[in-house]
Order: structure tokens, then sequence, then C-alpha cells
């Protein structure tokens, strides 16, 4: 039985990764803990502005509910996606969760400070992975209200 | 001249144990005394109503002549232009050979009038020890310089080689988790109608991709015992082994162990590190215990200069022939299937003990536990 979220609407996520694994993963522990969403995957940085303003390819984008940011990515890296959202007046409001393989104190202090909601380092073990997952999404789409734009 | 005036001071000049010159003030010599007649090879014949330019190398006559007020007639003949202070220039011995040597100069008056008396000392030796010693002092600085190079292009490549270790290890991090993801996902979508054989082969696939990240988790904290170090602090190791025991917790109630201490000191020191270290030999010290309940005990004694940390234990024991090898960078002693191990833990130990400024090492004897021992330093206060 799938669950639903409290938005009472499939929830769109943006998952900003590289490596093509880590979004199979991802998508597959969704799959597997039953959490019904929209995963949408962008590669890098300047894709996720692209996707997040609706350019280019992305002009039908959905506005995602919640934002899963990489740090370290080619071309545009995650702490400069953070940057460069927060002070967007269209898109400082929406939530975003670093998720990424760096536990380095320096990123994760970087990125509070740039009020990321929260900063995640992947755990090696795919079940503690998937726990996380389920954990997200209770979170995310359970307990907090979610912001909405006007 | 009026000799006879002269007398008492000629008498003096002819004992005193050093060179001596007097002249008038013409800058004629009108007394020499035995060791100079010595030290320049001159009879004294020879240099009686010389001037006394005659004693040195050309470059230095025209500054040994310098007037006396205004008179002409007062000029007085000396090697230096200050009377009454010791100069350093160089002789010149009768076989046209420069030797250095150090000129005291003072007038005398006389009833005669007023002379000047030089006397010489030939600092040869001490010249050429001085310049010996120079070079030396240059030599050492060329060294000292080419040690100092050495030593930084070696840190340096410490650096990038920890650096390296770092960067990689995290690399290294990404494909497992992937392969464990997937192997696990394998597992969890065919576990029904998968063969025993695949399975255990899956089972296996999980254990080894566990395995190499307990390796890769552990050259990560081995290449950053330097890297990221924090400045000392007071530290007290009795609070020290309480945190490593209540790290230990689960191996200690899974086999029983007793684990005890002495009071310890408080010691300077990263106290992060010094739980890795405690932790690592009591770890061990449980992990390679007999067929008897294992008992560890952890005790300090001041040693000269040093605390000496003695953790004991009556597991095992390592052979001699073993004991050096252990602190060695994936050395081991035992399969994974009889003690499942990295190799780095004792490194770890051995590079936290030196870079606190300590030595560490083990005496046991198979059968009998080990005992580590490690030091150090009782820093000032």
């Amino acid at each position: 039985m799938t669950e639903t979220s409290a938005l009472l609407r499939t929830p769109n996520i943006l998952l900003v990764e590289d490596n093509e694994n880590d979004v199979i993963l991802t998508r597959k522990s969704f799959q597997k803990n039953q959490l019904s969403i929209n995963l949408h995957h962008v590669e890098n940085g300047e894709k996720c502005m692209e996707f997040l303003r609706k350019q280019g390819d992305y002009r039908d984008a959905p506005t995602p509910d919640l934002i899963l940011l990489d740090l370290n990515m080619p071309l545009m890296d995650g702490r400069e996606v953070l940057a460069e959202l927060v002070v967007d007046e269209q898109l400082s409001h929406l939530p975003v969760i670093i998720l990424t393989t760096s536990d380095n104190d320096r990123d994760v202090l970087k990125m509070y400070q740039l009020r990321c909601n929260s900063y995640i380092t992947k755990p090696v073990n795919y079940k503690d992975f998937m726990a996380i997952v389920k954990q997200i999404w209770d979170y995310w789409f359970k307990t907090v209200e979610l912001p909405v734009a006007h | 001249m009026n000799n006879f005036a002269l007398y008492g001071t000629n008498a003096i000049i002819e004992s005193a144990p050093l060179a001596m010159i007097m002249a008038d003030t013409s800058g004629s010599m009108v007394t020499v005394n035995k060791d100079a007649e010595q030290l320049f090879g001159y009879q004294r014949r020879e240099l009686l109503g010389e001037p006394v330019e005659l004693l040195f190398p050309k470059r230095f006559r025209n500054s040994l002549t310098i007037p006396q007020g205004n008179s002409r007639d007062k000029r007085m003949a000396h090697p230096a232009h200050i009377s009454g202070r010791e100069r350093e220039i160089f002789g010149l011995h009768k076989n046209g050979k420069e030797f250095p040597v150090k000129v005291g100069l003072n007038p005398v008056r006389t009833h005669s009038g007023i002379f000047m008396l030089a006397g010489f000392v030939d600092i040869s030796d001490r010249k050429s020890l001085e310049q010996h010693l120079q070079e030396r002092t240059l030599e050492l600085e060329r060294q000292t310089g080419e040690l100092t190079r050495a030593y930084e292009a070696l840190e340096r490549s410490n650096m990038e080689l920890q650096q390296f270790v770092y960067a990689a290890s995290h690399d290294l991090q990404s494909p497992l988790r992937s392969i464990s993801g997937f192997v696990q996902l394998l597992e969890e979508d065919y576990a029904t109608s998968l063969n025993p054989e695949t399975r255990e082969c899956i089972r296996r696939t999980i254990e080894n991709v566990e395995q190499m990240k307990t390796l890769i988790r552990d050259l990560i904290s081995y290449s950053q015992i330097d890297a990221h170090s924090i400045p000392f602090e007071p530290t007290d190791m009795n609070q020290v082994f309480e945190d490593t025991t209540r790290q230990l917790e689960a191996s200690i109630l899974e086999t029983g162990a007793i684990v005890t201490r002495d009071t310890l000191p408080v010691v300077s020191g990263d106290r992060l590190q010094l739980v890795q270290l405690v932790q690592q030999l009591i770890g061990n010290a449980i992990k390679y215990h007999s067929n008897k309940t294992p008992r560890v005990h952890m005790s300090a004694r001041k040693n000269g200069t040093a605390w000496r940390f003695r953790v004991s234990d009556n597991g095992i024991g390592i052979a001699p022939k073993y004991q050096s090898r252990i602190f060695s960078l994936f050395r081991r002693l035992h399969t994974q299937q009889d003690y499942p191990g990295t190799g780095v833990g004792l490194p770890i130990c051995r590079r936290v003990v030196h870079r606190h400024g300590g030595a560490i090492w083990v005496e046991s004897e198979p059968g009998n536990g080990s005992t580590f021992y490690f030091t150090i330093p009782i820093t000032g206060k």
C-alpha cells in the first residue's frame, strides 16, 4: 500500500545529484518504502537553477516541494546553488536538504549558515539510507507545513 | 737620543714576554726587543734607526704615520690611527710573508721626549682558528639550510599524501555505497527466488563491502591524525579511560571482560586522539582474548620526564618476532576469519603517540597476555 502525503497530492521532489547510481538508489528507496512521489532529477547546479526558474528545457517543470541537494557536483556545486537560492526572492522559501557524502565540519557549518533546512551525510549502508528516506518523508510530508508561494 | 734616560724603559721592554718596539716621533725605531726580532725575522741592528713602516705591508704604510697636532716634526709613526687601543693588522716578516698581528700602542713620556711604544702579538693561530670556525659556521649554515629545505619538502609530500589518502578514501566510499546498495536491493527483491549458493554469494559480497567500509573509515582517521590536529590541552586520562570503556560497552558486555584502572594522571594532549589511542589498546586487549575471562588493566607511572602508561591483558599474547611489525600499516597476524580487522589500529596508536612526543611498545609472550606501554612527555607547569 502506498503512503500518501499530507499535501493531498503527489509531492514533487527535486534531486540535484551528479552520480547516476545514487539517483537510482534514491528512486528505489522511495519505491521500496512505498512512498509515492514525483522525483525529478538534474545533474548539476546550473540545471537545478534552470529547473527552479523554469528556463530552457524546464519551461513546464513544477515548483518542487523539497530539494535534495548534493554538494559536490561538476559545473555549479551545491554550495553555489544554495547561496544563490537564499538571495532569490522567488526561490528562497523552498526547503533544501543537503544530501551528500561530505561530513566536513566546514561544509556543515557553511550550509547551515546559508540556512539549509537540514544536512544529511549519506550512510554507506543502503538499509540505513532507506530508513533516512522514510524519515524525510515522515517529517516533510506528514509533519511540517510546507510553504505555498503566491 | 738620550740612552741613559731610556735605560729603565729599555730594560722593561727587553724583559717583556711579547714583541715590543719603540719608535721616536719621526717613526724611527729606537728599541727592539728579542721577541720582536723573532716575530719579524730581523736582527736588532737591522732595525734600529729604520722607519717602523719596514715592518708592515705597503698597503698599511699610508696609514702608519699620522700627524700629531700641526707640526710635521711631531709626526709619530704607528701602524694604527688611534693609540692606546689594540688593533689587528698585518705584519711583514723579513722573508716577505705577511702575518696577522695584534698591536697595542701607547705613547711613553721620557726625559728625552715622547716615544711610541708598540707591543705585538702574533695572532696567526687564532686567525686560522677563526677562519676555520667561520668556514665551519658557513658549512653548518649551508647544511642547516639543506636540512630545512629537505624537511619542508618532506612535510609537503607528507601533507600531500595525507590529503591524497583522505580524498581517495572519500572517493572510494561512493562506488562502495552503490555496490552495497545494489546488492542489498538484489537480496531483497529476489530473496525467495535465489538458490542458497547465490544467496551465499550475495552475503559474502555484503560482508566484503562492510569490511572495506571499515578499512576506509580507519584509513580516513589514520590520515587525519596530523592533518586535523588541534592544540594540546590538559587532558584527564581517567576521563579518557571512562569515555573509552563507555564506547567499548558492547564488547565488554559480550565478552564479560573486566576492565580496570589505577588513578591516572592529567597529560597535555589532544583529547579525542587520546581516546582513540586508549580505545584501540583496550579494544585490542578485549578482542584478542584467550579462553580465560578477559582482564584488562590500565595504569601509569612517572618515568623521568614522561608518564609511562601501561595497558596489560591476559589474552593470547604476541610472539616476540612479530612484536615490531604490529605497529606497521596493514600488518596483521591473524586472518579475517579468526580476528577481523584492518591492520590500521595500532599504526593509528603509534601515530597518536608520536604526535604527542612519546613512544609505544609491547611486551608479550604467547599465552601469557600482552602489555602495551606508551609514554607522554610531562610538559612544564
